[in-house]
């Protein structure tokens, strides 16, 4: 059982452990970088102010969610996944999502949406 | 003689007897009894039912996630053209260049056209080529807008950002990153950025915009905590030139 403990352990501990210059890469570069974006619909028109943004792409990457009203980077987890909540401003709104290999290989989706105060 | 006889009857009815008492059960074995209570059909029915009611909450849920895809859209982009009203709809057309094509509008006696700061009055004779406009509404399933409102938009910001990840190898009231590329790419701070937390050797991510002078101007600045590496170039080896004399062309 405390086998089985430790080694549950040093998988999870492996899984985050960072990767850094001096000593050389732990964590393997992928084969080929992705980026998928599940979140916001590409041409969407939203009466919110806040918008989800979340997608997947290789595990424990950093990866950029830039708007207009706000920057912010994101680590990817260990399945890939990623997910968070940006503020819109009233009108256009481009959304460029960027996720960046340790090797500095990027992946770029772009999304554009609308958000309105007042409902149509 | 007659002995022989009772002995052949005998026999024969003992192997009758043998032949019955295998072929008795036969009947009981061979085609078993179903229980009233559970025919084939019924059960078959109540399968069915269920995968009836399955398909048909799958098929309502699929219904219900294609009509959230088709409304509430904006189609944002610069104006192409505009057609005359159809003859046999009575809708007017209009091709948006948006950033993933161009994509067809209609707009009818319904919808409404404001500029953005809705001060100044707009219609759909005033709208010009090259306008840039957001044309909010539903689509169809061919992927055309229904219009019910359409706004015109201010001109879209020239200015590019650009976004660099590299590692610093210099830094001053400026800083140099090398970029994957191997590219030095000089960096300002912006108005709300500085470089306090940024270290030599750190790997960092960068936006901003790129000047004429080849200068970013950075509007956001990440300190990347794992780190990073750069892949050094490769360099051809001793291999790859002739080995002796006779390799060489003659």
């Amino acid at each position: 059982m405390i086998m089985l403990t430790n080694y549950i352990l040093n998988i999870q501990y492996q899984a985050v452990r960072p990767y850094s210059l001096g000593n050389g890469p732990v964590t393997t570069a992928p084969a080929t970088l992705t980026l998928a974006v599940s979140s916001p619909d590409d041409d969407s028109l939203t009466f919110q102010s806040a918008v989800l943004v979340s997608g997947s792409t290789s595990p424990n990457l950093p990866v950029l969610i830039s708007a207009q009203s706000r920057n912010v980077v994101v680590q990817s987890k260990f399945d890939g996944s990623f997910s968070t909540v940006i503020n819109l401003e009233e009108g256009v709104n481009q959304i460029k999502i960027v996720s960046f290999s340790p090797t500095g290989d990027q992946r770029s989706v772009d999304k554009t949406i609308y958000y309105s105060k007042e409902k149509l | 003689m007659k002995g022989f006889r009772v002995q052949g009857l005998g026999i024969l009815f003992a192997i009758f007897c043998l032949i019955f008492a295998f072929l008795y059960p036969l009947p009981y074995t061979l085609y078993p009894g179903y229980a009233a209570d559970s025919t084939p059909s019924a059960s078959v029915k109540a399968k069915l039912d269920i995968l009836k009611q399955e398909i048909a909450s799958k098929a309502a849920k699929l219904k219900s996630e294609i009509n959230q895809k088709l409304q509430n859209k904006a189609y944002i982009g610069t104006v192409k053209t505009k057609s005359d009203e159809h003859s046999s709809t009575g809708f007017k057309t209009i091709t948006l260049a948006v950033s993933s094509g161009l994509k067809l509008v209609t707009v009818n006696q319904d919808t409404i056209y404001e500029t953005k700061s809705k001060r100044s009055k707009f219609s759909l004779k005033s709208l010009a080529e090259e306008d840039y406009v957001a044309a909010l509404g539903d689509v169809d399933e061919i992927g055309t807008l229904i219009a019910k409102k359409i706004i015109l938009q201010p001109d879209p910001t020239k200015d590019v950002t650009s976004v660099f990840w590299g590692q610093v190898i210099s830094l001053s009231e400026k800083l140099v990153i090398k970029t994957k590329d191997l590219k030095n790419i000089t960096v300002t701070a912006g108005d709300n950025t500085n470089f306090s937390d940024v270290k030599l050797n750190d790997f960092i991510i960068v936006t901003g915009v790129v000047n004429d002078s080849q200068i970013l101007k950075a509007d956001f600045i990440y300190v990347i905590p794992q780190g990073g590496f750069l892949k050094t170039k490769k360099t051809a080896t001793p291999s790859a030139t002739p080995a002796s004399s006779s390799a060489k062309k003659k």
